[in-house]
């Protein structure tokens, strides 16, 4: 069973729908995501991207379809229960807990990894001191690797823009992901800020063996970062492939240059 | 602090220990249960009052009418409250302010209806129970300074518990559920155990206060000292305090309990000075109220971090002044 | 058939009564549709807009008392609005909310200092005596006020139906940036609204006043036009109407059949009670059309 497991894809989404109201905003998308793959969604405005991550990080039920996460069915898995299974995520428009310090922002992604109870973290002593203290180590290794050391003590909605988006990187990083999904993590970055981040997504990727699955507006990113890119558009995959393939592909074009003002 | 906590009784007056010192510590252990729920987990509760009086009137049965030990009372006192309280939490699951606001309005307004209905509890608006000399083990807890170490000794215990709670996993869940609901669910955190949870271990705070105005200060649970107005005051001592802060919860405590006298002691002294001759006791109850508005929305705009806020800021200069700044500074936030 | 007209009494009293709750709560939702603040200072506002008309009575008869209290209500509010409002605006609700409890307990505080703390009476000129409709008796002065805050309601549904400022409001609520972008200008839609909110309190304090007299317990009665709130929509005002008329019948109703049992009282809670197993069974009210706010 095991070896079945391995050879199948890590994330499987079959048929997917998801409307609100009258709206569709996902028709029927197939996808399958590999095991250690960078994996991007691409696709005009109102293609339906955020709503497939919003749908796979359990967000949204699909009104219809099947999204299969490492053997388990994640359409009747509870949104809290995802992070345990390995998903996690950052958000299009940083959903950052501004109160909290940057330390605490990631300590929350350890969450699901820690198993003290109210009584023992009242009384905070033995097991629950020795638990919350590797885990701060562990986060203070990943604010390390993004850079974050100095901030860490500063309140999250302090910092510059580029830090916030990081702050978020680093939670997600914290919940040790299989999948991590990346919600246009460039924008509004500046050139040098975009390199930065390419280079952290491509170690987390190769270095760690996180999969990913990346929206993107900018194509040199996409197309220099991703192993395969899929396109959506109105709700429906129009082509998949690698970059090559993809940009070569006559409907992705099309849509493109149809839907230049949307 | 701790060490000026002990001290107390051999530095103030009696009437000092019975009037101030015992019910701060008491309104701030209370303050802290409210500061969980809605500093820290950010739901409004407006039923503080309420959950106290039900503390202290199952501890008062307990002890009174079936001899259960004082402690256990105590915990009782809480337990009960914390079981209302979650039910109380319940819609919290699906709403939020206006109708959590309400919710928990009408759980205030229902308890209290209710206890002065239980034929237990004397009946009638003005139900009051008196409890038995308190005794803990042949040991007499009849003098104020023997009442003021024991409501000590369960703050102090309680508080340190909520203190290391706060900063726990526990705590960091509740402040992600109050920051950013969707994006904390998505980290791994249950809103329905969560809110549930805030709202259990903050009405649980509120029971043990209820049990000890009882055991510990006034010596008996009646029913008119925990209407709305009394919610709404401990609502106000965590504002000014300071929400989402431990040490908040006692300084704003503090400030709203010595605010009428503060309040008594200047308008005396304008009234002499201009010679109008004593204010009256309504004025003066009406000015409080006044007061305690403006410092709501004083501090609410200009610091809404409250006097803990100061507090700390006051620390640090006293330390720079001292040249102590560098020992203090590797201690725990 | 005594026991059926005894019914019938109960709830026709009710949903007068309700009516007036329903007045009261328009007071609530007229701000929270201008400026998304859920105003626990209504209930001080009715208080303070009640003593002022039973203050100035004596000294200028009950036309002018009005005016007076109508001018200085809508200098209140407004003056509530810039000063403690305006600069929290942009911070959560909850702190907002915290705000409206702060200026609650200055006004409440404000109005006693001024006016002192001795309960009064309110007396309209209202003849006491029952109207007798067949077998049933209606109390007049209920029958009346429950007209005049019925009138109201009409009012202010029409003002917002029909007026520039009212249609501005109901596009503030939907959407107060896109509002600002269409020329809508926000300071005096604020402005109105907080002053007819100021209005609907004296006319809540005055109607209430005569019924129950003028004192602190006003601002509790205020609060029992939450659970309408509840029931009825925050955002809509026929369900406000229903709703309204559901708590007064409800209470009246508790108060005829089970009070009898329990010692009486049921009236002070039975509107809580309503909400909370609406809170619990059916949490987007009546006309569970709006989605339950989210912040």
């Amino acid at each position: 069973m095991a070896a079945v497991l391995a050879e199948r894809a890590l994330l499987e989404i079959s048929n997917v729908h998801v409307a609100f109201g009258g709206v569709v905003a996902l028709a029927g998308v197939d996808l399958e995501v590999r095991r250690g793959e960078i994996y991007s969604i691409i696709g005009p405005n109102g293609a339906g991207k955020t709503t497939m991550l919003n749908a796979i990080s359990g967000v949204f039920r699909p009104t219809q379809g099947r999204i299969t996460f490492d053997g388990h069915d994640c359409s009747r898995k509870r949104t809290q229960q995802l992070a345990a299974l390995g998903i996690a995520r950052t958000f299009q428009n940083l959903a950052l807990f501004r109160g909290m310090t940057v330390e605490e922002n990631v300590l929350v992604g350890r969450h699901a990894l820690m198993r003290c109870g109210v009584i023992e973290c009242g009384i905070h002593f033995g097991r629950a001191r020795a638990e919350e203290k590797r885990h701060r180590e562990r986060v203070a290794s990943i604010l390390e690797f993004l850079g974050l050391t100095q901030v860490a003590r500063e309140p999250a909605d302090k910092l510059p823009y580029g830090l916030r988006k990081r702050v978020e990187l680093g939670r997600a990083l914290a919940v040790e992901p299989k999948l991590l999904l990346l919600d246009e993590p460039m924008a509004g970055m500046n050139h040098a800020e975009k390199d930065a981040l390419m280079k952290l997504v491509t170690e987390i990727n190769a270095a760690q063996g996180i999969t990913v699955i990346l929206i993107e507006h900018d194509m040199g990113v996409v197309m220099s970062m991703s192993h395969r890119v899929a396109v959506l558009d109105h709700g429906v995959k129009i082509a998949e492939g690698t970059p090559g393939q993809v940009s070569a592909d006559e409907a992705v074009i099309r849509a493109y240059l149809g839907s230049g003002d949307e | 602090m701790l060490a000026m906590a002990v001290a107390a009784p051999f530095l103030l007056s009696e009437y000092w220990i019975k009037a101030i010192l015992i019910p701060t510590i008491i309104f701030g252990l209370s303050a802290l249960g409210l500061n969980i729920v809605s500093g820290y987990a950010g739901l409004i509760s407006m039923g503080q009052a309420a959950f106290m009086a039900l503390g202290a009137f199952s501890a008062v049965i307990a002890y009174g009418r079936f001899g259960v030990p004082v402690p256990l009372a105590i915990l009782l006192g809480g337990t009960v409250a914390a079981l209302v309280g979650v039910v109380v939490g319940t819609p919290s699951l699906r709403i939020k302010g206006l109708y959590l606001m309400v919710a928990t309005l009408a759980s205030q307004f229902i308890i209290i209806w209710a206890l002065q209905r239980v034929p237990w509890t004397g009946s009638g608006s003005f139900a009051t129970l008196n409890t038995p000399p308190v005794r803990i083990a042949g040991f007499d807890f009849s003098t104020p300074t023997a009442k003021y170490y024991l409501v000590l000794v369960v703050v102090a215990v309680m508080t340190l518990f909520g203190w290391n709670l706060v900063r726990s996993r526990i705590g960091r869940a509740w402040m992600a559920l109050r920051e950013h609901d969707i994006a904390a669910s998505i980290m791994g955190v249950s809103m329905l155990r969560y809110k549930l949870l805030a709202f259990l271990v903050s009405s649980f705070y509120a029971g043990v206060a209820g049990s000890l105005v009882v055991f510990g200060w006034t010596g008996a649970a009646s029913v008119q000292e925990y209407e709305l107005d009394v919610s709404i005051k401990i609502l106000g001592m965590i504002i000014i305090g300071g929400l989402g802060s431990v040490l908040g919860s006692f300084l704003g405590a503090a400030f709203i309990l010595l605010l009428p006298i503060l309040i008594a002691v200047a308008m005396q002294r304008v009234a002499a000075l201009t010679g109008g001759g004593t204010v009256s006791v309504d004025v003066l109850a009406n000015a409080e109220h006044v007061v305690f508005g403006a410092l709501i929305l004083f501090f609410l705009i200009r610091e809404p971090q409250g006097l803990a806020k100061l507090w700390f800021g006051l620390a640090g200069w006293v330390d720079r002044r001292t040249g102590t700044f560098n020992a203090t500074k590797g201690g725990r936030k | 058939m005594g026991e059926l007209i005894f019914g019938i009494e109960l709830l026709i009293t009710g949903m007068l009564i309700g009516l007036m709750y329903s007045m009261v709560a328009l007071g609530f939702v007229l701000i929270y549709k201008a400026s998304s603040v859920f105003n626990f200072a209504q209930g001080a506002m009715t208080l303070f807009a009640a003593l002022t008309v039973v203050g100035l009575i004596p000294h200028v008869g009950l036309l002018w008392a009005l005016l007076i209290a109508a001018v200085v209500m809508c200098v209140v509010a407004v003056g509530a609005e810039r000063i403690v409002f305006r600069p929290l605006m942009g911070s959560s609700q909850l702190t907002i909310f915290m705000g409206t409890v702060g200026f609650a307990s200055i006004l409440e505080g404000a109005s006693q200092i001024m006016w002192g703390t001795k309960p009064r009476g309110l007396q309209l000129g209202i003849p006491s005596e029952p109207l007798k409709l067949g077998e049933v008796f209606v109390s007049k002065p209920d029958l009346i006020s429950a007209a005049i805050a019925g009138l109201l309601v009409i009012a202010i549904v029409l003002f917002f139906k029909r007026t520039r400022i009212g249609l501005g409001l109901r596009a503030i609520a939907d959407d107060p940036a896109a509002a600002a972008v269409v020329g809508i200008p926000l300071r005096r839609v604020w402005a109105v609204a907080w002053s007819l909110a100021g209005l609907i309190a004296i006319a809540s304090g005055v109607l209430w006043g005569s019924r129950i007299g003028v004192h602190f317990g006003m601002s509790l009665i205020a609060l029992k036009a939450l659970p309408v709130l509840i029931i009825g929509g925050i955002d809509s005002v026929a369900g406000v109407i229903v709703a309204g008329l559901i708590i007064g019948a409800a209470e009246a109703l508790g108060e005829g059949y089970i009070g009898t049992y329990i010692g009486g009282g049921v009236q002070d809670v039975m509107a809580y009670v309503v909400a909370l197993l609406f809170l619990m069974f059916r949490p987007s009210g009546l006309f569970g059309q709006t989605a339950i706010q989210r912040l």
